[in-house]
Order: structure tokens, then C-alpha cells, then sequence
């Protein structure tokens, strides 16, 4: 299965073996070794995924659904918001 | 005098038309660095309590940081200060970009403070630390654009330009200060101080050198971060903060429909990429534009010479809208048409209004429209619905000019809902006069702190949750959980005001490491600052405009709080449903922590003692 995961302006394609179960958490955690400075921003400094992270799957909040346990599906499209402010 | 400063300050006197030059005060700057915190302090001094804020008594500061207009990463900023007409007349402050906080500094002064009113519009002229007034009458009126364009055909088109159009002019409480054309000091309604002054714009000019303590540090400094950009400098890079529209659209961040709807509903992703990222960069003849030395360069020009909303200023070249802008005629006023929001951006930089303000009036007047509490009768034959980018666009010049029943709303929105009856009470979004920018506290409840507690209500810029600097140590707090948060506000609060004083962008701040800011203070002013000492002079500032407003009797617990800031009742849809914000307890617990009185709100004397302010003791412990 495919998932697309959008950070900013960078996008990408996860790829999932075929009937294995996937959360959120699972991922988020696969950009670790592709993006390792993308990561490093979602964790806090004991390497866990900060709870204050803005998910969303398909637009919905991951708060409204399972959290990081929220599983995931072929197309879903997953998106962490960078927030800035601005005038 | 410590370097970082050009050591003088000008006192222009427009009732009498005398200019002094006075000597900066070396250690009201070690305590209060420069910006909003120097002017907080002297303008506490200087101002009597109880002034009417656009009468002779009131003082206008432009101020620069000792950080501006050097090699640090980003020195683009000065700040206007006043007391506020807008927001019960309490502190009013707001900081801009361009070229003329650094310019200011080369014309040979940290700031220049305005008091009295002039008998007839005039302009001060600094020309390389020779200054005068001059005879404004035939610029009275000019838009912000031509006016430039008129004051630098006269003086050289090396000057830097401060100054207001005509909802200055007239008095409108949303009027903003504009440099470089179209980059705003936006808030506190400042705009309508300065035309209360009859001073039509300030000029500077020179090309002196600004000390540095450690000039080849400094220079060292600036190199190595530009290797270190991080945070949000790629997304701010590429496109300015044009680039969050969509994903704060739907993420519950920015205000849709008046802030009663929701994105994922009222404003979906489809509609929300119109006015976002890739469609405003990909707008005609898309330029990047840079404030003095930034090598982030969020802003940018486009041209649009053609249709129905073609610009008439500049060839038809003009900034690009920002967040901010696109989200106040964008999302909240259901409004997907980019060219409309282009042009709404040229009227107001040129008339010199607030787009946050405007949005957030215009939003008002169309939900009072839609719910049959104002017709076309009213309106001078608008038919103000969502969505209807002609009509947003006719109603926001009028504003601006004061024309018709734009005059009834070109005080903002609480102004508006008086002189109407108080009609629409809900839809009416500001705390204690000031419109509510586009960022929502139901989507980071920090920010309920921010827009209550601060000097300078509903303010996103004023630090917070919404703002942290990559590699601020903060607790692990869930946000929705509201306790245990008034630690790391105050860390965020304080490090901001820091960074605003020394004269530093919020956006160089969010892209590169919070330690470059002491590090930058020291080696350009030779003062030793680390973080501690950083979050202790933030905090010394933050208190200092605060006790500018106890002075006033403004208390922030008594203003008036918008239930649809804080989900009083909560959505029913989209990302923040179910959202109610504990305010009450975020703030209690912030007051705790900064050493204020739960109730009063007034800083113990212990407090005052801690930040060596005992000069305040005998007057808010009466």
C-alpha cells in the first residue's frame, strides 16, 4: 500500500508491504531515515514523537480519530502542519 | 555608550516646531535593549496618565533596536510606539520591516520621539543627523504610493520612508504606518496617531556606520547562521507566508466564515488552494522581495494589469498578499478570489490600513448582512454576502476614505458595533477594540493567553505557543490539556520581546537558533546576554508596557474575551470541534509564574524588585 505524507512543501510516498497493518505512529517514523532533519522535528529530545504534533488524515485530525494509532490505508494522505505566523 | 547604538535620540515638538537632540540613557538601554521595551519605558515617563491618545499630550516614537541595521541575522526592524486610541487607551506599539529601521540608524539617531500636534501637516527630513520640518500641505491627502514616489523625486531616491495615507489622515483606528510602499506597522490604530500630529511622513537619510563591539564577530556570526537555517526558513524562503494558507485553512488555524465556520466544511482544500501557497507565488510576474539584508525573502511583487481587480499603483506591480491578509479576505470572509485580495492589498497599503482589521470589519458587516441585521439600505447599496469579492473590495475603500457607511466602520469593529446599536454582538471579534488575526485559539490555546493578557491585545507577533524558536527548551505539554503550559509561554513571551527590542524579524527568530540571539546582543553591543538573561530583560519589558496599562486602569482580565476565540459555545465541525478553551486557568497560571497579583494583575513588589523596577512600586502599590 501507498501512503502520502506532506510536511510543508516536502511530500512523500511511503510504501507499506501489502496487508501489514499501518498507524500514523508507524509513518511518521518511516521518514526517519529519508528525512532525518524532518524528523528530528517531530521528537522531543528523548527521540519520542511529540504529543503536540498537528496530524491530519485526509484532512481530519488524528485527535478526532486514534491518535498515532490511527491506521492507515491505501491513499490515505497524511499531513503534518508546520505552523508560522505571519502578518 | 555601548556600541549597537548611534547613542541619540531626536524630540521633535510639532506644536512649537523645536528638535532636540538628546543623548541616550546607557543604561535604560542595557535594561530595556531598544524597540517596544526603550519606548514602554520612556514613554511611561513622558506620557501623563490619562492623555488623550490623539490629543497634544501623546508621543510617537519611531525606535530601532541595537541590532538593527547591523550584520545580525535579521537587524531589518523598527517599531512605532504610542499610547493607543484603539484599545481603551492603553499601550499601542507596532514593528515593521523595509529599509527604514536600519535607514533611520544611518540618518544617525536610535529613534525619534514626536510630541504636540503640528499647526498645519508636516514632514520631518533627517539628513545625515541634520533634521527638519517641512511644509506637508500639498502631500495631505496622497495615497501611500504616489506620496513616496513625490518624497523621493524631492529628496533622492537614496531616502527611507515612514509614513500614512489617508485613513491616517482621518483619524480611522485602523489606520497603519507604511514603509517601502507596502510594509505596515499595522496595529494599535498608530495611523491615527501620527495624522492626529498632522505628520505626514518621516524621511531619513545617510549613510553613517552603526558601532559594532565585535564587528568581525558579528560578521562571523551571520555567516555561520546562514548555514543554520532551520525551523521555518525553507517554507518562508519559498514562499513567504503565503505558504501555510491551505494547511491552516484546514487545520482549524485560521478563521473561516467569520470565525463561526470551519475549513474542512465552509472552506474546503480545493477552494483553499486558490488563495494559497503555489497560486499566489504563481501569480504574474512573481518576484521575490527582501527586507534590508534578509536572505529569507518571504515577501514578494506580482503584477496584475488586467481584469476586473487589475492594480492602478506601480504599473500595476504590487506585494503579493501575505497570511495574514489572504486569511482575513480569504477564509473568513469565504472569499477564493486571489485577484480580489491582491487589489483589497494594494487599497489598503496605499490608503494605509490594517488588513487584519479590515478583514475582521468586513467579516462583521457581511454576517450582520447575511442575518438581516443591516440591508443594502445600510450598506450604500452593497450587498455584502460571502464570498462577494466585488462588493469586499468596494466596502474596503470606502472604509479607507471614510466615505458613506465606510465611515461608520473605519474605527474598527468594536466602534462599528456601537454606532450600530449593538447590533450583532457575537459577530463582533476583537478584545478590548483590536480585531483578532488569523490564527485561532481553539486550534493553539496558548494563544488565548496571548491575545488577553498581553499590553497589546489580540496580537499573533507577541510570543507564545504559536511562535516557538527552534531550540527554545519548552516542557512537553499536551495543548489541549490547559495546565502546566505557563512556563513555556513565558520563555516564548520573553525571548520575544527581546528579540523585537534589539530590532530583530519574528521570522529570522523561527528559522534559526534562539541562542543567536544573545550571542548576537553581545557581540554587537559588548554587553554579555545568554538565555536567562535574555528571558529576565523580556520579562522587564513585557512588564514595563503592562504598567503602562495598570497606570491607565486597564486591567486584562476585565476585557471583553469573544466566544468564538475560545469555542464559547464550541464548533460543531471541522478540526477544533468540541474545542472550549480554559483561558481562565491558562492565564491565571501565567500570571503565577510571572509574578503578578491572580486578581489585580498588578507585579508584586517583589517581582518589580527582581527586574530592578522599584520606580513603579509607589505607583501601582497606592
Amino acid at each position: 500500500m501507498r501512503v502520502k505524507l506532506a510536511y510543508g512543501r516536502e511530500q512523500l510516498w511511503l510504501d507499506f508491504p501489502d496487508g501489514t497493518p499501518v498507524d500514523v505512529q508507524h509513518a511518521l517514523q518511516s521518514v526517519r531515515d529519508r528525512r532525518p532533519d524532518t524528523y528530528a522535528r517531530w521528537v522531543d529530545k528523548d527521540g519520542r514523537l511529540r504529543s503536540s504534533l498537528n496530524v491530519f488524515v485526509n484532512g481530519e485530525h488524528i485527535r478526532y480519530r486514534r491518535g498515532l494509532e490511527t491506521e492507515l490505508k491505501d491513499g490515505d494522505e497524511v499531513y503534518v502542519i508546520p505552523l508560522v505566523a505571519g502578518g | 555608550m555601548a556600541r549597537g547604538y548611534m547613542g541619540k535620540l531626536l524630540n521633535v515638538n510639532l506644536s512649537t516646531g523645536q528638535i532636540e537632540v538628546e543623548p541616550l540613557d546607557e543604561q535604560l538601554c542595557r535594561d530595556y535593549i531598544g524597540g517596544y521595551g526603550l519606548g514602554a519605558r520612556l514613554l511611561y515617563e513622558r506620557i501623563p496618565a490619562g492623555a488623550n491618545p490623539l490629543g497634544t499630550n501623546n508621543i510617537l516614537g519611531f525606535l530601532t533596536g541595537p541590532l538593527t541595521g547591523t550584520p545580525a541575522v535579521i537587524g531589518s526592524r523598527f517599531v512605532v510606539v504610542a499610547k493607543s486610541p484603539k484599545t481603551s487607551g492603553g499601550w499601542g506599539d507596532a514593528n515593521c520591516g523595509g529599509y527604514f529601521g536600519p535607514h533611520l540608524k544611518f540618518a544617525g539617531f536610535d529613534g525619534v520621539l514626536f510630541s504636540g500636534v503640528a499647526h498645519k501637516p508636516v514632514y520631518l527630513f533627517i539628513n545625515e543627523g541634520q533634521a527638519e520640518l517641512l511644509d506637508a500641505s500639498d502631500l495631505w491627502g496622497l495615497g501611500v504610493t504616489p506620496l513616496e514616489d513625490v518624497l523621493k523625486e524631492r529628496h533622492g531616491k537614496d531616502v527611507e520612508i515612514a509614513s500614512i495615507g489617508p485613513a491616517g489622515e482621518k483619524l480611522s483606528l485602523t489606520a497603519c504606518i507604511m514603509n517601502d510602499k507596502e510594509r505596515a506597522a499595522g496595529r494599535s490604530g498608530l495611523g491615527a496617531v501620527m495624522g492626529s500630529k498632522r505628520l505626514k511622513a518621516v524621511v531619513v537619510k545617510g549613510k553613517l556606520p552603526v558601532p559594532m563591539y565585535d564587528e568581525k564577530g558579528i560578521k562571523e556570526i551571520r555567516r555561520r547562521l546562514l548555514k543554520e537555517a532551520t525551523g521555518f526558513f525553507d517554507i518562508l524562503h519559498t514562499y513567504g507566508t503565503c505558504g501555510i494558507t491551505h494547511d491552516s485553512a484546514l487545520s482549524g488555524d485560521s478563521p473561516v466564515k467569520n470565525w463561526g465556520g470551519a475549513g474542512t466544511v465552509d472552506f474546503p482544500s480545493e477552494r483553499a488552494k486558490k488563495i494559497s501557497d503555489d497560486s499566489v507565488i504563481g501569480l504574474e510576474g512573481y518576484k521575490a522581495y527582501a527586507c534590508w539584508q534578509c536572505p529569507i525573502a518571504c515577501g514578494g511583487k506580482v503584477k496584475q494589469t488586467s481584469g476586473k481587480f487589475a492594480l492602478e499603483l506601480n504599473d500595476g506591480i504590487g506585494h503579493k498578499p501575505e497570511y495574514e491578509t489572504l486569511c482575513m479576505f480569504g477564509t473568513n470572509l469565504l472569499n477564493d478570489d486571489l485577484p480580489s485580495i491582491v487589489k483589497l492589498n494594494e487599497i489598503c497599503n496605499n490608503l494605509g490600513l490594517d488588513t487584519i482589521s479590515l478583514g475582521a470589519i468586513v467579516g462583521y458587516v457581511i454576517e450582520c448582512y447575511e442575518n438581516g441585521l443591516l440591508t443594502k439600505e445600510d450598506t450604500d447599496g452593497l450587498e455584502m454576502t460571502w464570498g462577494n469579492a466585488e462588493a469586499i473590495v468596494a466596502l474596503t475603500e470606502k472604509i479607507g476614505r471614510r466615505e458613506g457607511f465606510g465611515d461608520v466602520l473605519a474605527d474598527g469593529v468594536r466602534v462599528a458595533w456601537k454606532k450600530l446599536g449593538y447590533i450583532g454582538t457575537e459577530y463582533a471579534v476583537h478584545v478590548d477594540g483590536e480585531e483578532v488575526p488569523a490564527h485561532d485559539p481553539r486550534f493553539t490555546p496558548g494563544l488565548a493567553t496571548t491575545y488577553t493578557i498581553t499590553a497589546t491585545p489580540a496580537r499573533h507577533t507577541q510570543g507564545g505557543e504559536l511562535l516557538p524558536p527552534p531550540g527554545l527548551e519548552l516542557d512537553e505539554v499536551d495543548k489541549y490539556v490547559y495546565t502546566g503550559h505557563a512556563r513555556n509561554h513565558w520563555k516564548m513571551v520573553a525571548t520575544m520581546e527581546v528579540c523585537q527590542a534589539a530590532g530583530l524579524c519574528m521570522f529570522g527568530y523561527l528559522s534559526y537558533p534562539v541562542q543567536a540571539i544573545p550571542e548576537q546582543l553581545t557581540a554587537v553591543t559588548g554587553w554579555e546576554f545568554d538565555l536567562e538573561e535574555v528571558f529576565k530583560t523580556g520579562t522587564r519589558i513585557y512588564t514595563m508596557r503592562h504598567a503602562f496599562n495598570l497606570r491607565e486602569g486597564i486591567n486584562p482580565l476585565k476585557r471583553n474575551v469573544p466566544g468564538r476565540m475560545v469555542g464559547e459555545p464550541p464548533l460543531t465541525v471541522g478540526n477544533v470541534k468540541g474545542v472550549t478553551v480554559d483561558y481562565k486557568n491558562l492565564n491565571k497560571e501565567f500570571l503565577e509564574v510571572l509574578g503578578w497579583d491572580t486578581t489585580t494583575t498588578v507585579p508584586t513588589k517583589e517581582t518589580l524588585q527582581g527586574l530592578g523596577m522599584e520606580f513603579l512600586i509607589e505607583d501601582l502599590h497606592k
